[in-house]
């Protein structure tokens, strides 16, 4: 006689993947009309829901460039860094790191 | 894969070779003057031979390099000329030599690079516990684990762990800018090429990746000519 009996804990799936989608598309928009400051709002609100997100640590140290908040802009590169597996990403990560610390 | 490897290896090696090559045993604090020839546009983008000679020039003063004026001399001259007449004073016009001149070629100017953005799905896993539960007879006698009926009950527990997966739902684009430049100090006197740097930026702006882009390449004069 044998009973099997499941039970199932899932780690689970992130929610939020439209929310990502909609910060990243305003983010954009705001790029696009100049408005970075609004920009790195979007973008932060997107980093939270998803904090590996490599390509969006590139956007949010481009962004920061631009802002000329080069203390930040090294930080989010570095975090592009850590994330990533590619490794030109990664040699671009360096590259503008070495840039903002010389400044 | 084999292929990604070799990509692997051959990328580390571009990644570690030193973009900046100086000439040994040269001394640069003998280099005072330097004029900067005219950068040839990129057949692309008309215009931006000037734009990046214009940083140019601007980067190197920046950094406290002397910067002679060549490519704007008609100008100078007619323009001394002009103030010779109305002054009415003797016409000299001295124009400093420069010891060693800057040759820039572009290598990329584009403002339309696209980047992608995927958004990740991250489903982080599960544990899943299997519990199987059997009887089976035992002899009589057997008071440890001995059941009313005669039958031993044995759970087993299994835990099977199964691994997340990231999925890329979706992909967003934008588009940056990216410049790329090389730079060679050729030395008057002898023609020797003294020192070459390429480097290549990218940006949210085409202004600002040129800014950005020639000072990361002129930065590496700062060290060998002061």
């Amino acid at each position: 006689m044998q009973f099997v009996l499941f039970f199932s804990f899932r780690g689970g799936a992130t929610n939020g993947e439209d929310q990502v989608r909609e910060y990243i598309a305003q983010c954009l928009v705001h790029i696009e009309q100049n408005e970075f400051v609004e920009a790195l709002v979007s973008l932060d609100a997107a980093l939270l829901l998803q904090g590996t997100n490599p390509e969006l640590y590139r956007l949010q140290g481009q962004v920061l460039e631009i802002l000329e908040r080069p203390d930040e802009a090294v930080s989010a590169w570095k975090n592009c860094q850590k994330f990533t597996d590619d490794p030109v990403l990664r040699e671009e990560s360096i590259r503008h790191i070495e840039n903002l610390n010389s400044d | 894969m084999l292929r990604r490897i070799c990509f692997g290896i051959c990328l580390f090696f571009i990644a570690c070779q030193p973009p900046v090559v100086v000439k040994p045993d040269f001394d640069f604090h003998t280099i005072k003057r330097l004029s900067v020839e005219p950068v040839r546009d990129i057949s692309s983008f008309p215009g931006s031979g000037t734009i990046i000679y214009r940083s140019l020039v601007h980067q190197l003063l920046r950094i406290g390099i002397q910067v002679v004026e060549r490519n704007d001399l008609s100008a100078i001259t007619t323009e001394a000329a002009i103030s010779q007449t109305m002054a009415d004073d003797e016409f000299d016009l001295k124009l400093a030599s420069p010891d060693a001149v800057l040759i820039c070629t572009i290598s990329e100017y584009t403002d339309g690079h696209v980047i992608i953005i995927p958004v990740i799905t991250e489903d982080k896993g599960r544990t899943v516990t299997t519990t199987t539960e059997t009887t089976e007879p035992v002899a009589i006698g057997d008071s440890n684990s001995e059941s009313e009926s005669g039958q031993k009950t044995i759970i087993t527990e299994e835990i099977t762990k199964i691994a997340g997966v990231i999925t890329q739902t979706e992909r967003l684009e934008y588009i940056d800018s990216r410049v790329s430049i090389t730079l060679q100090m050729v030395h008057l006197e002898t023609g020797d090429i003294l020192w070459s740097n390429t480097y290549r930026y990218n940006s949210l702006s085409i202004a600002h990746a040129v800014t950005q882009c020639v000072y990361g390449a002129v930065k590496p004069l700062k060290k060998i000519m002061f």
